[in-house]
């Protein structure tokens, strides 16, 4: 199969869904000149024009909240926020307008919008440009909550939050932005709410996102050595939670670490903790451990990595729940 | 005078239905009677927003503020939207937003917002898609003082300039914020000229005159019409309190100088002069708009309230489905 990378998988759905379906717009930042900071619009401009691929004035909090506003129009929108950290700005078009407009309106309105933002360290840019955001919008009903991993998650991911007619967050990861992946030519989406099972195993599950599941399949491989068997499990979207997949694999092992580069302390993986301990808990034969950054701002340069998570720390989890 | 006979006389009732209906509030609130509600009036401010509201063509949209009952009891089914203040099943959004989020896009009402400001891009947004669609429709969103202080105010004036979009930015200008003065919230005389930091221009009228409003407001909006958005400020005075059962912390001789400028009594004056007014019929028409609005909090009390299931249908909260999104 053909490899392309996770920004041309993006690309390429954005491309093909704007194609089938000429009331999708685009708004950000960037977006005719560069196609976006990391490539993931290279050519849309070019092939769909300036009505539908639209350069805006940096103001997340103006665009995303106008974009809430073309959606009420009848449009299908996209509002792209060229790092993630920077929908801070956005966070109240996102959160209590987007989010809560179809409630508020008894159900007459509905906001077909999808927010993506790069996540994520990797490219060492410190405090503003690195976080993982996730766990700020994890606490907002009405929205959904996308995390790609790799680039045919991405364009599988991305095709069902265009045609979902809810609020989006698609946290694409800035690193994985860069990585190839086998991504056929022919159509397909990904439902959301389907975990990804990366690699069967049975001693420990590893519930790892977005980068972490690259750092824990280097961990299983070191494992492997020491005939330990561990199964990683991608959850690809938040909300919705496939718990399922993570009950069944969970009951298997009995044995739990969750990988997250966003700040430990108040990261998802406290809520996917307990969601497995409310359900599971005769099942597990050890405490479950969280993997996250350290509790602190992410400093600029190659010492971001003393912050981050790798995989010497999902190795020493793994270890943990062993004991 | 530009306006029928008709026409003047229609602002007036509008205006008398604001000043009454939000006195029937403040009745029954006082006697207990008012279980729910977000009681934010607007009372003196009726020149302003039915000034506002008259200006606007029948395809055009107006984006509400909080602070609001006496105009939606003039654009909304009165019955359903006290209903909806009082959080009753039979009202617009079945109790769940009452009239701080209220909205009807059937009836070219944008949802009114607990964030001040944050309607702003969104009436942008909405008025590009307007345009987008090619038609002839114009959005006035409507923000008080306070709130255009709000960064994404400008970042609105600025999308909207950029964009030509057909929108009027209304800024009703009481004076004050919960209890912070507008002499303590910016350094402008008038709000007007905040556009001119991205190049849109802007009117300041007499906030007491609804003609004048109504004036501003048709020229404004027929600019807009062909993509060249402005603001148009109404200086008023809010007799009320920031929300009912709150102190006031303004002076008494503040509300005695704006009681010799209250917007009913100098429109019946004016009316008056004409001959289209006299002491019986405004007495009649206060009578009958009494009555509405008397009916239409029966209406509400007499209303259901939402059942547990109602307040927790799910499906309500996500249209697409999918997943375990609960």
């Amino acid at each position: 199969m053909r490899t392309i990378t996770y920004a041309q998988a993006l690309t390429e759905a954005q491309s093909e869904e704007m194609k089938r379906d000429d009331n999708i717009f685009l708004l950000g930042l960037d977006l005719k000149n560069i196609g976006s900071a990391v490539g993931q619009t290279v050519g849309l401009y070019e092939q769909f024009g300036g009505e539908r691929v639209i350069d805006t004035p940096i103001s997340e909090a103006g665009y995303v909240g106008a974009a809430i506003g073309l959606a009420l129009g009848g449009k299908r929108m996209i509002a792209e926020i060229q790092f993630a950290d920077w929908s801070t700005y956005a966070f109240d078009a996102i959160v209590n307008q987007a989010a809560k407009m179809r409630y508020l309106s008894d159900g007459k309105l509905n906001i077909p919008l999808v927010v993506r933002a790069p996540n994520g360290g990797g490219y060492q840019f410190g405090a503003h440009h690195g976080q993982c955001v996730e766990g700020w919008y994890s606490n907002v009903p009405g929205l959904k909550i996308v995390l790609p991993t790799t680039a045919y998650d991405a364009k599988g991911l991305f095709k069902t939050a265009i045609r979902n007619d809810d609020p989006v967050l698609f946290l694409e990861h800035k690193l994985l932005l860069l990585m190839k992946g086998e991504v056929p030519e022919e159509e397909y989406t990904i439902p959301f709410g389907q975990a990804n099972v990366v690699r069967s195993g049975t001693d420990v599950t590893v519930i790892a996102i977005q980068r972490m599941v690259l750092e824990s399949l280097a961990a299983a491989e070191e494992l492997q050595k020491e005939g330990i068997n561990i199964e990683i499990i991608d959850p690809r979207t938040l909300i919705p939670l496939d718990k399922d997949t993570l009950f069944t694999s969970v009951k298997k092992t009995g044995r739990v670490v969750i990988a997250h580069e966003a700040p430990k302390r108040g990261g998802v993986g406290g809520e996917i903790s307990a969601v497995i301990a409310e359900d599971c808990f005769e099942f597990l034969k050890s405490p479950i451990m969280r993997i996250g950054s350290v509790n602190m701002p992410l400093p600029f340069g190659p010492q971001e990595c003393f912050v981050t998570p790798n995989k010497g720390d999902i190795v020493a989890a793994i270890k943990a729940t062993l004991k | 005078m530009k306006y029928s006979n008709e026409q003047l006389l229609k602002m007036y009732e509008q205006m008398v239905l604001s000043r009454v209906y939000e006195e029937v509030i403040i009745e029954y609130n006082n006697q207990g009677k008012l279980k729910a509600g977000s009681w934010h009036l607007a009372m003196g401010e009726e020149a302003a927003q039915i000034g506002c509201i008259s200006a606007l063509g029948p395809h055009d949209y107006y984006g509400t503020t909080h602070r609001n009952h006496g105009v939606m009891a003039n654009k909304l089914d009165i019955k359903k939207f006290t209903a909806e203040c009082i959080s009753k099943a039979t009202g617009y959004a079945r109790g769940k937003a009452s009239s701080i989020h209220i909205g009807s896009m059937e009836d070219r009402v944008l949802m009114a917002n607990g964030i001040l400001g944050a309607g702003m891009p969104i009436a942008v947004g909405f008025a590009k898609s307007l345009k987008m669609n090619k038609k002839d429709s114009v959005v006035v969103a409507v923000t008080g003082d306070s709130a255009s202080n709000e960064g994404v105010f400008y970042e609105s004036m600025n999308l909207a300039a950029i964009w030509d979009a057909p929108i009027v930015f209304f800024i009703e200008n009481n004076g004050i914020g919960l209890s912070n003065p507008i002499s303590n919230a910016t350094r402008i005389d008038d709000l007007s000229q905040k556009g001119i930091a991205v190049g849109i221009p802007g009117v300041t009228v007499d906030g007491n005159d609804v003609i004048a409003v109504r004036e501003a407001m048709e020229a404004a909006i027929e600019k807009a019409r062909s993509g060249h958005p402005s603001i148009v400020e109404a200086k008023c005075f809010r007799y009320r309190p920031h929300y009912e059962g709150l102190p006031d912390v303004r002076e008494k001789k503040e509300f005695e100088a704006a009681m010799q400028n209250d917007p009913i009594k100098r429109y019946e004056k004016i009316l008056g002069e004409m001959g289209l007014l006299n002491q019986e019929k405004i007495d009649d028409v206060h009578k009958k708009k009494r009555a509405i609005s008397v009916d239409a909090f029966d209406y509400a009390f007499s209303s259901p309230d939402p059942t547990k299931e109602d307040t927790l249908d799910f499906n309500l909260v996500y249209k697409s489905f999918g997943g375990n999104l609960i």
